[in-house]
């Protein structure tokens, strides 16, 4: 392959790369922007978008507003269970998968694959009759439980594939010396398949804090998210564009610097998970 | 990205090997009911969060509770008559095939493009990379939210941008374009997985076919075609299933970004038992459609479990 | 080891965390008498109304001990999180917001107090000075479910500016709406902004046609009035003149066409009277200084009475709150004659009590109250039956379709009759 040709090749990728992040990030960018807008400026033509007095006053609005608080707090503590909860069960059921002589396994992947497939909608409105029955609406505790659950068969489906491409031998080894069940899991597995339980918590945590249909229905005061919390700035009498923004990025901010954070476990987790 | 069928378990076999776990003369019935022990958490939930909801929703779809007698009378085939066998049942599926097409397309095309122009591993990558992912990571409901704000045909963002090139489109009022609209908000949420998932298969595709190819004289496309997609295969279709599910059951998004408009351009099911449900609190109507989607998208659940061979 | 050390982290996070959730629960099945209360939770959705119940209620902590908590619903989701939060069995609130048409559902689905009781022993809040059309209003069958929180028929806002410019005067008819219309459209600005989005332009359909002398259906059989000549005339007058609108009419709901009004040279609009205090706002609204409020167009002509119709928020109690007394204190308090400036100070519209509309130092503040009043005593709300929720999303999606040039205006008018039809019949409500 001549020069001009790879110049060529490589000019062309770089185009497209940066006209794609452009286009991935300008509406963020925008979002950004609005959220440090009064809500005159922010509602104005966007003609008029760069002639305006930045303020923070969206978001020095939110933080002293107990409301926005008690929401962020639920969101937190909602993805945080739930993620603890998924890892955990997920990778006990992904070796069991992987390693054992599992009865039912395939009446039990079946309906795992049911749970992954059937629109929320369907659920919604029996899950909150169960958790009514149970005197539990608008707590956090059913939505962690039902968080976990809608995403127990991808993360368990993702240890799963993170088993098998682990190499048998060593727990083989590991058996023949004799070490105990609990040795084998806590010095052996889990350090092997330590990245694939980054790559399930990230995903998990990514699905439940961003979840709505389900705390839109289950929650209401006491239980309300940060996504419940950022629909009621579209109200039938206004609609609050900068502190919107303001709710957006600060929903946006913690997911995003979590992820860049942890990229590497992210990418290499879809890498080994998928094609091995 | 939502809840979405395992991108993990592309090529899982059957059982690896048979337990490894210490000592082997174990009894088998032993090993067999600690295996069960191990899933006993799995089972318990989905069948608490998934499968026993489901019954529910299909004894709410054989019966009628109103506001006013909130008492369910079994009513049979009623809901499906009434709100399932209608035009505008009908309507809505229509909606949501056409989300699934044009955005299965768009982000097959475009991710792939992307994962191509990743993989040659062109310095910085990594930084584009990382840009492009961030949208995947974003709320879906609030994105929709800020989404219907840049495209305010008076005063959004895109307006001016349009209007410099002396276009004045109305993205909201036209149907094709809200359409087009709704699969791009989704795309750009969901372009960065597939490119993921493709450029990670490449990544580990074996070089020589693919040197061997170039040596015979193809050109790239060539190359693409019977060289580089055959191989690919596997998670092509993989993830193509994972969004095509995802994608049927869209809700977050068009609920913030058209609600269902123009007109009913963009009303899909989800949209519509969502409506049934919880604006006029026909529970059984909702109950009906929502089950009509699901037996609709059974293929390709069939599909599913029949190529991770679980 | 570091692995080890974070999963037994995990581990006990997750114990505490459910331990933590899972407490609450048991306080659950609290008697329903009343007792003494602490503390009230109140559902709202972000509006002028509820800014001015937030500032009372501040007083009234101060003033009793009880602190009010204020939760924040998207106004859509009001009939939702009601209905679902009694259906839950569980006491999430006990007082909340909501809004008149919505009322049939939300009383039907048993999640309103019914609050004669207390009307009949509490002179102080003097239910009598309401005219008997808003009475009417916050009742169900007979039964009274709400207290007015807000009431707001509509009204016309134009550009006071454009008006001097054009030498226009405000349309009384809808005749000469269209008639300004031209003018403005001539003069090169908007000449009309409404709302022709799918969820609420059947609303301002209405508008027009109850002052024209229409009705959706027949208020004794409940026949959809589809098929007559003056919905069909009144569709088509509606509908010409979405061409002299921004394009977010088109498509956008009431708070588009509002942003519209305020940030664009658009000349004349109806709307609530709420939306007012939005306009006049200069925080909000880049035409606070130039604009000017008449009366809502009337027409006769049609085979009703030509009136105006009567929007406005209510407040209820909730029947499973252990707090009902306390409650209706605080309701009736805020609600009450001597409290009537804390709302319009708040840029709320306050609830067109006789002793407001006619007071010289309330009509001078906010321009609109007089016509408040007369609407009040002639107006009257939209069918009050459960379905409506469901005929205005029907109409609504309708309009929304004609209006963006997918159904011509036969198609739409007989789609409507077709599917209210239906809505009604399957309702038991009409015979067909």
């Amino acid at each position: 392959m001549n020069r001009r040709s790879r110049t060529l090749r490589h000019g062309l990728t770089y185009l497209v790369l940066g006209i794609a992040a452009a286009y991935a990030i300008f509406p963020l960018l925008w979002v950004v922007l609005t959220s440090l807008k009064n809500n005159r400026d922010a509602i104005a033509s966007a003609d008029r978008a760069f002639d305006f007095t930045p303020t923070w006053s969206n978001y020095s609005g939110l933080f002293d507003n107990p409301a926005f608080l008690s929401a962020a707090l639920t969101s937190f503590i909602v993805t945080v269970a739930a993620t603890a909860l998924v890892v955990v069960i997920a990778t006990l059921g992904g070796y069991a998968f992987a390693r054992l002589r599992l009865p039912g396994r395939r009446t039990l992947a079946s309906l795992m694959v049911i749970v992954q497939v059937i629109p929320i909608i369907v659920l919604v409105i029996p899950l909150f009759r169960i958790v009514s029955e149970v005197g539990l609406y608008d707590r956090s505790l059913p939505l962690v439980l039902i968080m976990t659950g809608l995403n127990i068969p991808f993360a368990t489906w993702l240890m799963l594939a993170f088993f098998r491409s682990s190499p048998v031998e060593i727990e083989e080894a590991a058996a023949i010396d004799g070490a105990s069940r609990f040795q084998l899991f806590r010095q052996v597995l889990i350090p092997i398949v330590a990245p694939g339980m980054a790559t399930a918590a990230i995903f998990t945590a990514i699905e439940v804090w961003n979840a709505f249909l389900v705390p839109l229905v289950l929650g209401q005061s006491e239980a309300q998210t940060l996504t419940v919390y950022a629909s009621q700035f579209i109200t039938y009498q206004e609609i609050n564009w900068g502190p919107l923004c303001a709710t957006a990025v600060l929903i946006f901010a913690p997911i995003v610097l979590f992820v860049l954070a942890l990229q590497r476990p992210l990418v290499k987790g879809i890498t080994t998970g998928s094609v091995k | 990205m939502s809840a979405a069928p395992p991108a993990g378990a592309v090529d899982v076999h059957r059982p690896g090997r048979a337990d490894t776990t210490p000592p082997a003369r174990r009894p088998r019935l032993v090993a067999s009911l600690r295996a069960l022990g191990y899933v006993s958490p799995i089972w318990v939930f989905v069948l608490a969060v998934g499968i026993v909801p489901t019954g529910y929703a299909v004894w709410m779809s054989l019966t009628e509770q109103t506001l006013t007698a909130p008492y369910p009378a079994f009513v049979g085939l009623d809901n499906y008559v009434q709100a399932v066998f209608t035009a505008q049942f009908a309507g809505a599926l229509g909606v949501t095939l056409i989300f699934v097409l044009a955005g299965l397309i768009t982000q097959f095309v475009v991710g792939y493009l992307l994962a191509v122009c990743l993989h040659q591993q062109l310095r910085g990558f990594r930084i584009a990379r990382t840009i492009l992912l961030i949208p995947m990571l974003l709320t879906p409901a609030v994105v929709g939210l800020t989404w219907n704000f840049m495209f305010n045909p008076d005063l959004g963002v895109v307006q001016a941008i349009q209007g410099v090139f002396g276009i004045h489109a109305n993205w909201l009022a036209d149907p094709t374009l809200a359409r087009l609209l709704v699969v791009m908000v989704d795309s750009w949420m969901n372009v960065p997985f597939v490119m993921l998932l493709v450029a990670a298969g490449m990544t580990s595709l074996p070089e020589e076919p693919i040197e061997a190819a170039a040596i015979d004289g193809a050109g790239w496309w060539k190359t693409t075609r019977y060289v580089v997609l055959p191989m690919l295969r596997p998670v092509l279709v993989i993830t193509l299933l994972v969004r095509c599910v995802d994608i049927a059951r869209i809700f977050d998004h068009i609920f913030t970004t058209t609600q269902g408009g123009p007109g009913t351009a963009t009303q899909s099911v989800t949209l519509e038992a969502y409506n049934s449900t919880f604006q006029f609190f026909q529970f059984g109507h909702g109950a009906a459609i929502a089950l009509a989607l699901a037996l609709i998208m059974f293929p390709v659940y069939f599909l599913y479990v029949r190529l991770t061979k679980i | 080891m570091r692995v080890r050390l974070l999963l037994a982290a995990a581990a006990a996070l997750t114990t505490t965390v459910l331990v933590a959730c899972g407490s609450p629960g048991a306080q659950d099945d609290t008697p329903q008498d009343d007792e003494p209360a602490d503390e009230l939770t109140v559902l709202v959705s972000a509006s002028p109304s509820a800014t001015g119940l937030r500032e009372l209620a501040t007083e009234y902590t101060a003033e009793t001990g009880v602190t009010i908590e204020f939760v924040e619903v998207p106004t859509a989701q009001l009939p939702t999180k009601i209905i679902l939060a009694v259906q839950s069995g569980q006491q999430t609130f006990d007082l909340a917001q909501f809004d008149g048409f919505t009322m049939p559902q939300i009383a039907a689905a048993s999640a309103l107090l019914p609050l004669d009781d207390f009307l009949g022993e509490d002179d102080e809040y003097d239910y009598a000075d309401f005219p008997e059309g808003l009475q009417e209003y916050a009742k169900q069958d007979g039964t009274t479910y709400g207290l007015p929180l807000s009431t707001e028929p509509v009204v016309q806002l134009y550009r006071t500016d454009l008006y001097q410019q054009l030498g226009l005067q405000p349309a009384t008819t809808w005749d000469e709406v269209v008639g300004n219309a031209d003018a403005l459209s001539a003069a090169g600005h908007y000449g009309w902004a409404s709302a022709y989005g799918p969820a609420v332009s059947a609303h301002y359909y209405n508008q027009m046609l109850y002052s024209s002398g229409g009705r959706l259906l027949d208020p004794e059989s409940y026949e959809p009035q589809f098929d007559t000549d003056i919905n069909r005339q009144v569709m088509e007058r509606f509908l010409s003149l979405v061409e002299y609108t921004p394009e977010s009419s088109r498509t956008g709901a009431s708070a588009d066409m509002i942003n519209a009004f305020s940030q664009l040279q658009v000349g004349q609009l109806t709307a609530a009277s709420g939306w007012y205090s939005t306009v006049a706002d200069p925080s909000q609204s880049a035409v606070a200084e130039t604009f000017g409020v008449a009366d809502l167009p009337m027409e006769s002509g049609g085979p009703y009475d030509s009136i105006n119709v009567l929007n406005g928020w209510l407040l209820g109690i909730s029947p499973s709150s252990p707090h009902q007394q306390a409650a209706w204190d605080f309701a009736a308090w805020a609600l009450g004659k001597d409290n009537v400036k804390a709302f319009i100070d708040a840029g709320a519209p306050p609830p067109a009590r006789t002793s407001t509309t006619t007071n010289d130092d309330y009509t001078t503040q906010l321009p609109y109250l007089t016509a408040v009043g007369t609407a009040a005593e002639t107006g009257a709300p939209i069918e009050r039956i459960p379905e409506t929720a469901q005929i205005i999303s029907v109409i609504s999606q309708t309009i929304n379709s004609m209006a963006t040039g997918q159904l011509s205006l036969d198609e739409g008018m007989a789609k409507i009759q077709d599917d209210l039809t239906n809505i009604l019949v399957q309702a038991g409500r009409y015979g067909g």
